[in-house]
């Protein structure tokens, strides 16, 4: 099947995988071009595109400012984010355990190529389930607070997610999410961290670890495929192209391992839809043998509705012309999100207790 | 083509259709609107701006009406920046406001290829005054006065800074006098322009004073700063003008900006010059008049 | 207990008839710092000193009392520029 999107989609997509065009746009293309990558993350991202490509001086100039600003922002959450990983590791620096750093301080950390490009804003650490009420209450007292929180949201976060309500340094704004999985717990599909901490690896000159390579790229398509609602997600799916491409290219058997890896985990489908996906928008050199291999594939009906779907949704709207589809293939994703996410008799009330809590927000906020 | 060289038609057709687009300062901004009421102060207001259809814009702003959630037969307006909408909903008489505090929010979350001081900052002889904002330093109406008295009108809420050449760069924008300053100003500045008030914004009543024509023509005119002041309004008190140290303005600068921390070591190392290159006072003052003396006599000493 | 610097190489350093702002990198602060607590840095960055050595050296650059008052207060400075990652705590010798 092939990749057919609406034009203001191409705009995007071009811009990001084929530098080389950008000298052909006209200026109401780049005005659009701009609107559209800030709205996915991708606006720092470009600007790191152009200036590779060295074509940064026939920018129109008041696209290179915007660019800038886009570059100046990255840079700048991506120092926070290694400031608070830094203070992280100085506050538990007298506990024994083993913390992995996960999603964009990882690609930093791993050199990925592009990382310094990706707008990250919070800090996300995955650490032992047996460590965590220790580390949760030694960052307490060093001075991370909770933000307040209702009740419920307090009791999804310790019974139903993998992760604990997000800390906050008194003194900082960055969110430190700290996982002790990778997938919700109320969700069908489980992971045993045990095996991923088993192949964690090392960071040099410090106590920080990575996932390994394979599992890197496995919890990247979980995130987009499994935890999130894939709307405006599209730096994700680059996330993952990037880090197939940078590993495959590194490891000769970076594809069977994946694979592997994948059926080990009992994550081939999420994985299928990661390839699948990756190779269709970003043209990644995924071996045709790699998607056969895999334990589980989504049926052909099942991948034909995700082919229509997932593309409308990750890519942004057109700003000034929103299409009913592109909207629809939106609520489809959230529903599909939240389904896999959580069974049935969970899943209905905690639609409605948000979609309330909206409401009730909204009302509050007008009567202020 | 400035908006008061084309008829009231056209302009509304603009806003209408394809979005009006005009140049305030170095940035253009694309409005959408198709509310009549709005359509018309902007008219009024903007009426000076460039208009700048065939150029890159940097923000794309909206201001469509809706049906109130609360209450089915009242209309309200919200701001769009992009098709996201960053606030509630706001009451239909409240349109105006709500687009100009947009525009701020736009320009002071998205900007960070310039250093965004929060100071009123208007020109004279050639150099710039900066008046940052601190509580109760009434920056605005000051600022308004200054730049019907002789000063030009830099911004009354953005001290724009090039970094790398240490200059600033004008933004005329309307300046929104609250409360009592609008009799005030009213009462001191006779033949200006202003909007009607709008009473119960979440700054109290707000009238928006259109920025002096010369300012906005020469608005792509640099200069460099000479001068901080902070100032405070007391009433009853004689004015007093005094230097601070540098290690003070450098703090209060810096802890009041946009996007100081955003900018790292270039935000640091920009206040620090800008700093080494100013003289640096705190003002206390209750009346225009004797503010004037002062700063006259400040600028006229180089 | 030794303390040392923390990256004091990368700091950037503006100094204001003895008051100082300071840019740290590494977290994207600016600090402002009085005369006494540069001093303590720059002694701190010749080589790591305890506290009593600190407080032993300002009070004679200050000419101060160096008795308990003076190093517990030094003592919680040096504990606020930790949290902030001026300085660190280093338990080898020098």
């Amino acid at each position: 099947m092939k990749l057919d999107l609406p034009p203001h989609c191409q705009i995007l997509l071009n811009g990001l995988t084929n530098p080389a065009c950008l000298t052909r746009y006209c200026d109401s293309d780049w005005e659009l071009l701009i609107r559209m990558a800030r709205r996915v993350k991708l606006l720092g991202r470009l600007g790191l595109l152009v200036k590779e490509y060295g074509t940064w001086d026939q920018v129109p100039p008041r696209v290179s400012t915007q660019l800038t600003s886009g570059l100046v922002q990255v840079e700048k959450l991506q120092q926070l984010n290694r400031w608070e990983l830094n203070r992280v590791l100085w506050a538990l620096n007298d506990f024994d355990t083993s913390i992995i750093a996960l999603k964009g301080i990882a690609y930093s950390l791993a050199a990925i190529p592009h990382a310094s490009g990706r707008l990250s804003v919070d800090l996300d650490l995955l650490v032992h389930q047996s460590d965590l009420a220790d580390i949760e209450s030694l960052l307490v007292v060093k001075g991370w607070k909770h933000r307040p929180l209702s009740a419920y949201d307090e009791h999804y976060y310790r019974v139903w997610s993998h992760e604990i309500p997000p800390l906050v340094h008194a003194e900082r704004e960055t969110e430190v999410d700290i996982h002790h999985t990778l997938i919700p717990l109320t969700n069908r599909v489980k992971i045993d961290p045990k095996l991923l901490f088993d192949a964690a690896i090392p960071v040099k000159n410090s106590t920080i670890r990575l996932l390994s390579p394979v599992d890197m790229v496995i919890h990247c398509a979980v995130n987009l495929f499994q935890n999130n609602e894939l709307a405006n997600d599209l730096r994700d799916l680059l996330d993952l192209h990037d880090l197939m491409v940078f590993f495959s290219e590194r490891t000769p058997d970076f594809w069977t391992w994946l694979i592997d890896r994948s059926n080990q985990l009992k994550l081939s489908k999420t994985v299928f839809y990661g390839l699948y996906f990756s190779q269709l928008i970003f043209n990644t050199p995924v071996p045709g043998k790699a998607l056969v291999r895999l334990h589980a594939r989504p049926g052909r009906l099942k991948l034909w509705i995700m082919h229509r779907l997932v593309p409308l949704a990750l890519f942004p709207q057109h700003p000034d012309k929103p299409m009913l589809s592109a909207s629809l293939a939106r609520l489809l994703m959230y529903l599909r999100s939240h389904l896999i996410r959580m069974p049935l008799y969970i899943l209905l009330p905690h639609l409605i207790y948000k979609s309330l809590r909206k409401i009730r927000f909204k009302s509050r906020k007008s009567r202020s | 083509m400035v908006v008061n060289q084309i008829p009231f038609e056209e302009f509304h057709m603009l806003l209408h259709r394809q979005g009006l687009r005009v140049a305030i300062g170095p940035f253009n901004v694309c409005i959408h609107t198709s509310y009549k009421p709005l359509i018309e102060q902007l008219y009024l207001l903007y009426s000076h701006y460039r208009i700048t259809q065939d150029e890159i814009a940097e923000f794309h702003v909206r201001i469509v009406t809706e049906r109130s959630l609360r209450n089915p037969f009242k209309r309200n307006i919200r701001f769009l920046l992009d098709g996201q909408s960053p606030f509630e909903s706001f009451p239909q008489e409240q349109a105006l406001a709500v687009l100009e505090w947009g525009i701020n929010l736009a320009i002071a979350v998205r900007v960070n290829h310039l250093l965004l001081l929060h100071s009123a900052v208007v020109e004279k002889n050639g150099h710039v005054i900066l008046f940052p904002a601190w509580p109760g330093s009434g920056k605005t109406t000051l600022c308004t006065v200054l730049s019907y008295q002789g000063f030009r009108l830099f911004s009354d809420e953005f001290g724009l800074m090039d970094t790398q050449q240490q200059l600033f760069l004008p933004i005329p924008r309307l300046m929104p006098l609250k409360n009592e300053s609008i009799a005030v100003i009213r009462n001191y500045l006779p033949d200006i322009v202003m909007g009607r008030p709008i009473p119960n914004t979440q700054k109290g009543t707000v009238a928006h004073v259109r920025p002096p024509e010369k300012s906005i023509l020469l608005s792509k005119h640099t200069c460099k700063a000479r001068w901080i002041i902070f100032p405070k309004w007391i009433a009853d008190t004689p004015v007093k003008i005094e230097a601070i140290s540098d290690s003070e303005a450098f703090m209060m600068l810096a802890s009041n900006a946009f996007n100081y921390e955003a900018l790292g070591a270039t935000g640091f190392c920009a206040v620090a010059d800008l700093i080494r290159s100013c003289d640096c006072f705190k003002l206390v003052y209750s009346d225009f008049d004797s503010v004037m003396e002062v700063l006259h006599q400040l600028t006229n000493e180089t | 207990m030794h303390w040392r610097t923390n990256h004091f190489e990368t700091l950037l350093i503006e100094n204001w008839d003895e008051e100082y702002t300071v840019f740290q990198p590494d977290s994207g602060k600016t600090h402002f710092l009085n005369h006494m607590s540069m001093k303590m840095l720059i002694y701190l960055d010749q080589k790591p000193a305890t506290l009593e050595e600190i407080s032993a050296y300002l009070a004679v650059q200050f000419q101060q009392e160096p008795d308990h008052d003076f190093q517990r207060n030094i003592e919680k400075v040096l504990y606020h520029f930790d949290t902030l990652g001026l300085v660190k705590k280093s338990f080898v010798g020098s």
